[in-house]
């Protein structure tokens, strides 16, 4: 997995691409919670470039759009496709987070 | 008889006396110079003429009159000399009585000792360094009896140093350790290397240390070995703790283990009869597992309900979240309402087991023998295997984590069955080890030994769990 943040006013864009595991996931958390406490309460998560996502990078965007929820913010997610979005279609995430 | 005439005496003399490296001076016996050769002026910077109006106390310091008339013939004295340009130079200063003309004089070779004063002050250092380390220090013959300890050694091992000196080095042996380790450390030194290892040690109390130590030559400038340098480290602090570290290991890999057996009871045992034959996959990633599955016979009815959930993550924690979901699943799919409320009752009943991001996948399933059909609700596990008539392959339904949104709504959707078909739920371990062009649902036996030998893959890297049901 490769990602990149930028960072513009209060929200932050997140673009990742490849294939996210448990182990990427961790790293990916981490970045996330720390933008959280520093105060970031929307998340645009752009996810065009990723093929593959496994149940814990699943958990960490559910845990990003809790605490950014409780702190009356969101978490966007862009580009859906192929078998992310079907994922996300099973699992009904597309209908827990707000999709672009 | 001398060899030479008086004429040539003078003259080899004067040859001696201009071109000697040494600084010569020549005092009278009030310390005042009356003749310096040319390498005095060299050094000094001072012309004849000057240093004959000079005594040799404007040249020095450290030196006082009184030492120099208490002087006796050939005496060595230390002083600093100081040149024309203000610097100065350590000196050592030999002495000469003579008689010239019924006069006392004295002859003084004064030499530069510079470099001699730096090499001491290099071994002041050195031995300051070796004396105040906070290491063993041992230094030994070839035939490896002790020459000097430091005061560390002393300090650790309980021996003075007198008390040290002349003893071998196994005065300290314990005998905790085989007598190759001290072969290996012997034809190591010997052979002019260094060997590194850990002694285990006995104090002159009988007291028992650990050190980690560094034993090497030391050569010659002829390169032939001479003394044996051991410095070691006193670690049975760290040995204490790692110790400790081992044992507490052990005792919760113990637990762990105790924890493994508990919950592998839980689960119930493949079973066949002449409705049914259920195998069962079950492999933590580490020794227990966030994975659990059951299945029973609803009460008074022909239904075969079960589940397999996955716990998201793997380890302790979610051990103890399948545990509890084990203990609520059973309470609460035992009901007779549908499957799907009952999912969705005990998605809303388990939501205090989960952390902020941690939730379970479901897949809850129930063969109704009367009306042959079977129900499942889809609850993050998505998908399954089939082979029926009416459908084969996998089998792909919508639904939610459970634990992820408490008030979650699930479908449930129903399929009809006949004797022989086969059905395969698995959690997510196993399925994404799985390719489902390799298997070949329409035989179980194979089926089940494809899915048992995918479980062995290197490459998983989660629990795997399954559920292989066939029905008769």
């Amino acid at each position: 997995m490769t990602s990149h943040y930028a960072e513009e006013q209060n929200q932050v864009t997140v673009t990742l691409s490849g294939s996210i595991y448990v182990e990427d996931a961790a790293g990916l958390r981490e970045r996330l919670i720390d933008y959280i406490d520093k105060g970031y309460n929307r998340f645009l998560i752009n996810v065009a470039g990723v093929d593959y996502i496994d149940s814990s990078g699943l958990g960490v965007l559910v845990a990003i759009h809790k605490r950014a929820v409780q702190n009356h913010g969101k978490v966007i997610i862009k580009g859906l496709n192929g078998m992310v979005k079907e994922l996300f279609e099973l699992t009904r995430l597309n209908k827990v987070f707000e999709l672009q | 008889m001398n060899r030479y005439k008086p004429s040539e005496q003078v003259h080899i003399f004067e040859l001696l006396w201009r071109s000697a490296c040494e600084i010569m001076l020549l005092l009278d016996s009030h310390g005042r110079i009356i003749e310096a050769n040319d390498a005095a002026m060299i050094t000094y910077g001072y012309g004849q003429e000057i240093l004959n109006s000079m005594t040799l106390a404007d040249l020095s310091q450290g030196l006082d009159k009184m030492a120099m008339d208490q002087q006796t013939c050939c005496g060595l004295f230390e002083a600093i000399h100081f040149r024309s340009d203000g610097s100065s130079f350590p000196a050592e200063l030999r002495f000469c009585e003579l008689e010239q003309d019924e006069q006392k004089r004295i002859f003084v070779i004064v030499r530069n000792i510079a470099d001699r004063k730096r090499l001491e002050n290099k071994l002041l250092y050195l031995s300051y360094a070796i004396e105040q380390n906070p290491a063993s220090v041992v230094i030994t013959d070839t035939d490896g009896k002790i020459e000097y300890v430091n005061p560390k050694f002393c300090e650790v091992t309980g021996y003075s140093r007198e008390e040290a000196i002349g003893q071998n080095p196994r005065i300290l042996k314990s005998g905790e350790q085989p007598p190759e380790v001290y072969q290996e450390l012997w034809a190591t030194i010997t052979a002019g290397g260094e060997w590194r290892g850990e002694f285990h040690n006995k104090k002159k109390n009988d007291e028992l240390y650990w050190e980690l130590a560094s034993i090497s030559a030391i050569r010659d400038i002829e390169g032939n070995i001479t003394k044996f340098l051991a410095v070691k480290e006193d670690i049975t602090e760290r040995k204490e703790t790692e110790t400790a570290l081992q044992q507490a290991e052990a005792q919760l890999r113990q637990e762990l283990l105790l924890a493994a057996k508990i919950q592998r009871s839980f689960l119930p045992a493949g079973q066949s009869n002449h409705q049914v034959t259920i195998r069962t996959i079950y492999e933590p990633y580490t020794l227990v597992s966030g994975d659990i599955f059951d299945f029973f016979w609803l009460e008074g009815t022909t239904k075969l309900t079960g589940y397999i959930v996955d716990i998201m993550g793997h380890g302790v924690a979610t051990a103890l979240q399948a545990s509890a979901l084990r203990v609520l699943g059973r309470q609460v799919l035992q009901t007779a309402s549908p499957l799907a409320e009952r999912v969705s009752q005990l998605n809303r009943i388990s939501s205090s087991c989960f952390t902020e991001d941690s939730f379970a996948a479901m897949m809850a399933f129930e063969f109704d023998f009367i009306h042959k059909t079977l129900t499942y609700v889809a609850a993050g596990i998505n998908y399954f295997f089939a082979c029926t008539p009416y459908r084969a392959g996998l089998i792909k339904t919508p639904g939610t984590f459970v634990g992820m949104l408490p008030e979650a709504e699930y479908e449930q959707h129903i399929m009809p069955f006949m004797t022989g078909d086969t059905f395969y739920f698995a959690s997510d371990g196993l399925f994404e080890l799985t390719d489902e062009a390799a298997l070949n649902l329409k035989s179980y036996p194979e089926t089940c030994e494809q899915l048992a030998r995918i479980v062995c893959s290197q490459k998983r890297t989660d629990d795997a769990t399954g559920l292989l049901i066939k029905i008769q």
